[in-house]
């Protein structure tokens, strides 16, 4: 008789451990998702509320304006949300080839906020005469700016 | 025996019952946050299509070395004077002068009135944009 209720103990047990082993493998994977779901919304909030819009004349000279061979572009941020003023967020595709080396300076303000405009240079020595397609990407957001030199 | 799948159960139960509660949370938040992102954006485009300008005149006076450029607010909404950019000759008019005309002191330029920029130039350029905070431009010759 002691030795059935042992028995019964050490199974009581074992399935407790067993249960609780899988309520916590089941919580832990939740909690997983929940924190990738809430770190994904964020991102995509961020990707929704940001908008930007080139305004440079192409008309006007863009590339070298002042002699040092650079493409510059003002980019106004049109979104509702603060962009980093930081060229190492911004990718720039200058005729299909990405270029490193971008520049970042707001013109009207000390943060690129909405409204604000900034100014992007990219080094680009030698470009031919022609046409020439910008491709910018922030966050998210593209914007293509075709100009000729 | 039927008490540890009884108690196994209710633990496996609770658990379920916490991690839905957590994942809903989760969706809802996300969710919600997402709505609004779309709402908010969407009423951007709303006032970007409600918005047009016409650059007016655009005139260099090489006396005082001055651009004078005047813009009409054509579309139907308000918008505000110091988020509206000038470009001259494609550079930012930095230091530019603004202000609404039969209006002083005010931020808003409301449809059917004009904007008038100056700003000081050794030389006339040849292209003025005015840029509204959507990002809607016109441009024009000076």
């Amino acid at each position: 008789m002691a030795s059935v209720s042992s028995s019964h103990l050490i199974i009581f047990i074992a399935s407790l451990l067993v249960a609780a082993s899988v309520a916590g493998t089941v919580t832990d994977s939740v909690s997983e998702l929940g924190s990738a779901l809430e770190a994904r919304s964020l991102d995509e909030s961020a990707e929704i509320r940001t908008d930007v819009e080139v305004i440079s004349d192409p008309a006007s000279p863009v590339y070298n304006r002042s002699g040092d061979e650079n493409v510059t572009l003002l980019v106004k941020n049109t979104g509702v949300r603060e962009l980093p003023a930081d060229g190492d967020k911004v990718d720039l595709i200058l005729d299909g080839e990405y270029r490193t080396g971008v520049n970042v300076t707001v013109v009207d303000g000390a943060d690129w906020s909405e409204g604000n405009v900034a100014r992007v240079t990219v080094e680009a020595p030698g470009l031919d005469a022609g046409d020439h397609r910008v491709k910018l990407i922030l966050n998210g957001d593209e914007e293509v700016f075709e100009f000729r030199t | 025996m039927g008490f540890s799948v009884s108690a196994s159960t209710a633990i496996i139960f609770v658990a379920l019952f916490v991690s839905a509660g957590a994942l809903y949370s989760a969706f809802a938040t996300g969710g919600e946050r997402l709505v609004d992102a779309h709402a908010t954006m969407n009423e951007e485009a709303l006032q970007r299509q409600n918005t047009a300008l016409t650059v007016l005149n655009a005139t260099y006076f090489p006396g005082n070395d001055t651009v004078r450029v005047v813009a009409a607010n054509r579309g139907s909404t308000a918008l505000s004077v110091d988020r509206t950019d000038l470009l001259v000759g494609n550079d930012y008019a930095d230091g530019a002068s603004e202000r609404v005309l039969d209006a002083s002191e005010t931020d808003l330029w409301l449809p059917g009135e004009r904007l008038v920029y100056e700003v000081t130039r050794t030389a006339s350029p040849d292209l003025v944009t005015v840029v509204t905070e959507q990002g809607v431009t016109d441009t024009g010759v000076v």
